[in-house]
């Protein structure tokens, strides 16, 4: 009987005997999305906090060749929360589930997280970053 | 005896906040109002029954004040609501509310030497040393103000307030130029100006 009771008992407090896993508050519709950052990003990042990803790729052209661009392909991101694990950085980021899949594309590519004022709400067309435009 | 503290332990256990359907949660302890900047005495523990819970309330913990403390309200939140994640802006520690709206906040790696003298505020110019399309030296930003200065890991940084686009140019030539050089300017210095390219692939 007691032995019974006890194992009860032990059933009832392991749960929180044990380090909670976090939760995240993701609406329907939202997929959360760890990207791994350098440690300066992922430290100086703060849940509630918004960002832009940029990514430099090699653009192939029409007439043959390629060039390197650096394009913002995702603006006003919302940071849930930072993480650290196995040495490692990263963001939580909220998504739609398209924008996960643009942003794990843009994974095998290079990637820059910039940040933005978490009240700026403007998004819109930014044009590409090409070397020539700068002469 | 035994027996007693058993059934006192299973009574004590049941009788906790868990079993009763009620949890403690962070909520505010005065009108805040949007735009606000977070401190621990704006903020207390509240019970909350489990059927009232909302989604995304922090639980009361000394952690989550401390993780709320220095956040920016993005709306308006009444006395005794319930404070969730989605309600507050990044500003503790993520410089967020330093940088101006329309702009970016930029870490660009630099040397030990440049963080040493630079402090948050200056103003600085941005020189590269690039090979594509050929071999030159140019000054890519003139008057970039600096929000901060921070050493992680080993690493020096500047955060930088830049226009989206000089974002993009400055990823650019993180990635493609040699060498990225900051010069720190005079802060009453306001002029800027086209600045020759210089080559430097003997064609001086």
């Amino acid at each position: 009987m007691k032995k019974i009771i006890l194992t009860l008992i032990l059933c009832f407090m392991l749960p929180s005997l044990l380090p909670a896993k976090k939760t995240f508050d993701i609406p329907a519709g939202w997929r959360a999305y760890t990207l791994e950052t350098d440690a300066v990003t992922a430290q100086n990042a703060a849940p509630g906090g918004r960002v832009d990803i940029l990514m430099g790729f090699d653009a192939v052209l029409k007439t043959g060749g390629s060039n390197y661009v650096v394009a913002t392909i995702l603006q006003r991101v919302l940071v849930i929360d930072t993480v650290r694990a196995e040495g490692k950085n990263g963001l939580v980021l909220m998504l739609a589930p398209d924008d996960a899949q643009y942003l794990l594309l843009a994974e095998n590519e290079n990637i820059k997280v910039v940040f933005r004022r978490p009240d700026d709400a403007a998004a819109g067309p930014i044009q590409v970053s090409v070397l020539s435009n700068l002469f | 005896m035994k027996d007693k503290i058993v059934l006192f332990l299973i009574s004590a256990l049941f009788a906790a906040p868990g079993f009763c359907g009620a949890k403690a949660v962070v909520a505010a302890a005065v009108n805040i109002k949007a735009g606000e900047r977070l401190s621990a005495n704006m903020l207390k523990s509240r019970n909350v029954d489990e059927g009232d819970l909302q989604k995304g309330a922090a639980e009361y913990s000394e952690a989550n004040i401390n993780k709320f403390a220095g956040l920016y309200a993005l709306v308006d939140i009444p006395q005794n609501s319930q404070i969730t994640v989605s309600v507050l802006g990044g500003g503790r520690g993520s410089a967020a509310a330093g940088i101006t709206s329309g702009w970016r906040g930029y870490f660009l790696e630099t040397d030990a030497a440049t963080a040493e003298i630079v402090k948050p505020n200056d103003n600085i110019d941005i020189l590269v040393f690039t090979r594509v399309p050929k071999p030159m030296v140019l000054t890519l930003m003139q008057k970039v103000r600096v929000l901060d200065v921070k050493r992680q890991d080993g690493k020096n940084y500047l955060f930088l307030s830049v226009a989206p686009k000089d974002a993009q140019y400055l990823y650019f030539m993180e990635k493609k130029a040699e060498k990225i050089k900051i010069l720190l300017r005079s802060p009453d210095d306001m002029k800027t100006g086209p600045v020759k390219v210089l080559p430097a692939d003997g064609e001086l």
